[in-house]
Formats: C-alpha cells, structure tokens, sequence
C-alpha cells in the first residue's frame, strides 16, 4: 500500500484517539457538570422562591420536590441516553408513587398561583432530564429533529386546513346570500304578513 | 424496615435490570471505540512495516487525506468547542455562588469591600487596557 496513505491513516488515528479522549472522557464529565449546574441553579430558583413567602419550607410540597432534585443532583451520572432508549423500548414499568404522593401534596396547597408555579418547577426539572438525555446520542437527536419536522409539517397541515376550511365557509356563505337574494324574500314576507292580517280581518 | 410489595420489588428488578444493561451498552461502546483506533493505528504500522493485512481497507477510508483532515479538524474544533463550554460552565457558577458568600460576608462585616467585578467574574468593560 501507498506509504503516504499509510502515514495518513496513522495521523488520522492519532486524532481519533483525541476525539475519543473529547467525547468520552472529557465532554462526558462537562456534560454531567452541565446538568447538575442547571440543576443547582433550579434548586436555588425553587429556594428562593420559597424564601419569599410564597410557600412554607416546612411544607411537604417543597420539601418533597427539593428532595427529588437532590436525588437527581446526586445521581445524575445515571441520566444517559442509552437508558433512556432501554426505558422506552423495553416499556419498563414505572414506580409513580414519589411523582404521586409530591402531586397530592401540591394539592394541598392553597393558593392556585402557588400550586402553578410549584408544577412549572417540576416540569422545568423534567425538561433540564429529558434534553440532557436526548442531547447526549446521536440517535435521540435524529429523532428529535424528526419529530419537530413532522410537528411542523403537521401544524402548517392543520393551520392551512383551517385557513382553507374558513375560506371554503366564507366563500359559500357569499355564494348562499347572493343565491338568496336572486329570490324576492322581502316581497314574499310581505305578502305573507298581508294574506295574515287579511285572513285574522276575515275571521273578525 | 418495612417489608417491599412484590410489586415494589419487581419495579426495583426492572430498574436495576435497565441500569446495568445500560452500563453494559455504554462500556461496550466507549472500550470498542478505543479498540478499533488502537487497531487502525496498529495496522498503519505494520503497513508501514510492508506487511499487508486485511485493515488495508480500513487504512484506504482514513488515510484518504479529506477524511484524515476532517477528523483532525474535528478534534481540534472538539477541543476549542470543551474550552469554551468550560469557561461558560465555571462563569455560571461564579454567578451562582458569588451572591450567597456576599450575603453571608455582608451579615458579618456590612463594611465589606468588593473587587467591582461583574457577576460572572469578568473584567470590567471599562478596566480593558485602552
């Protein structure tokens, strides 16, 4: 073989080697980092808010939630993509009950503001697990991109349907008032009025 | 401590199921990716040795000069790419953490003086050299 692509091909392992040192090693650990900063920053969120008054720190809706982003805090070098992909094609059931028990808590919240903003805070969390995961394969990114395409499509289906649907609506209504009006109504309803009042004058 | 439902256990089997399973896959990959660069690499010695094996092929697709420069490219963006996410990474949390130690400073000593310096720990605009 060629020598020059020999010693290209030994120069592009080299740099293979680096981008294997990059993605796994180095981007790994940056990833995890990453995930667990936007996960202080939204346990900091939480606690402020919190400590404005807005719910107790002694209540067990924030205290449960705080709890739960401890947890993923802590583990969240379990969050990958690869078990994200097994929980799904494997349908793998579920243990709701800490999910269950936070939402009956929250319901005990009084202030509907409150209880809003304490379910925003856990649907932030979800996101923060869900993007980190999906950003972190190849495949789930594919699949990302095809689902906002597909979503997309969707939506302008739909939109134009509607717009056509109005369109068709508008243009056969116009088309209907002007077939009615080709027709003497008033003319008719008069004479319909009169033969009335002739008929109840007759019967007078 | 209170005894676990089958159901309890079962969700826990699963869970550790998938956990390791997951550990496995990745292993698999990131040691498999390592052992095929170590093998292009050992390959393109022993051509360069003038013994020919069946990599050849191999060695044909990454020592074609566009794909051996694009990989490198990639490193070397890859690497500039880590940098700068780092730095981001590390002026989030100075802003993060910043406040709460000067709160807690400023409880002790409400005298206490500050560097001046923006929330993300950066120069100032008006500090740069003219």
């Amino acid at each position: 073989m060629n020598s020059t692509y020999v010693i290209h091909a030994l120069f592009a392992s080299f740099s293979l080697l680096g981008v294997w040192l990059l993605l796994y090693v180095l981007f790994k650990d940056y990833r995890l980092d990453s995930l667990r900063q936007r996960l202080f920053n939204l346990r900091g969120d939480l606690f402020d808010y919190a400590a404005s008054d807005a719910i107790s720190f002694n209540h067990p809706a924030y205290g449960m939630l705080r709890t739960r982003i401890n947890r993923l805090i802590r583990f969240a070098h379990r969050f990958t993509s690869t078990q994200l992909l097994l929980v799904v094609t494997l349908h793998a059931p579920v243990d709701d009950d800490p999910l269950h028990e936070w939402k009956k808590a929250v319901e005990t919240v009084e202030s509907a503001e409150v209880r809003e903003r304490l379910r925003a805070f856990n649907n932030q969390m979800f996101a923060i697990l869900v993007w980190h995961m999906v950003t972190g394969s190849v495949i789930l990114m594919a699949s990302l991109a095809l689902f906002g395409v597909c979503w997309a499509i969707k939506q302008l289906i739909d939109r134009t349907a509607v717009a056509f649907g109005k369109a068709i609506t508008e243009l056969m209504e116009d088309l209907f008032n002007s077939y009615v009006h080709r027709f003497p109504v008033e003319q008719l309803e008069v004479q319909a009025l009169e033969a009335g009042d002739d008929a109840e004058l007759a019967a007078a | 401590m209170a005894k676990k439902s089958k159901q309890q256990l079962d969700y826990e089997l699963r869970a550790r199921l998938i956990d390791r399973s997951a550990a496995v896959i990745e292993t698999g990959l990131k040691y498999g990716a390592l052992v095929v660069i170590f093998f292009f690499g050992y390959a393109s010695i022993k051509s360069l040795a003038g013994q020919s094996t069946f990599a050849d092929i191999g060695l044909r697709v990454i020592g074609d000069v566009r794909i051996s420069e694009t990989i490198a490219w990639l490193f070397g963006a890859g690497g500039v790419g880590y940098g700068l996410r780092q730095r981001k990474l590390r002026r989030d949390t100075i802003e993060r953490l910043a406040p709460r130690v000067r709160q807690y400073e400023e409880r002790l000593d409400p005298q206490r003086s500050s560097t001046g310096l923006p929330s993300r720990g950066t120069t100032r605009p008006e500090d740069h050299r003219r």
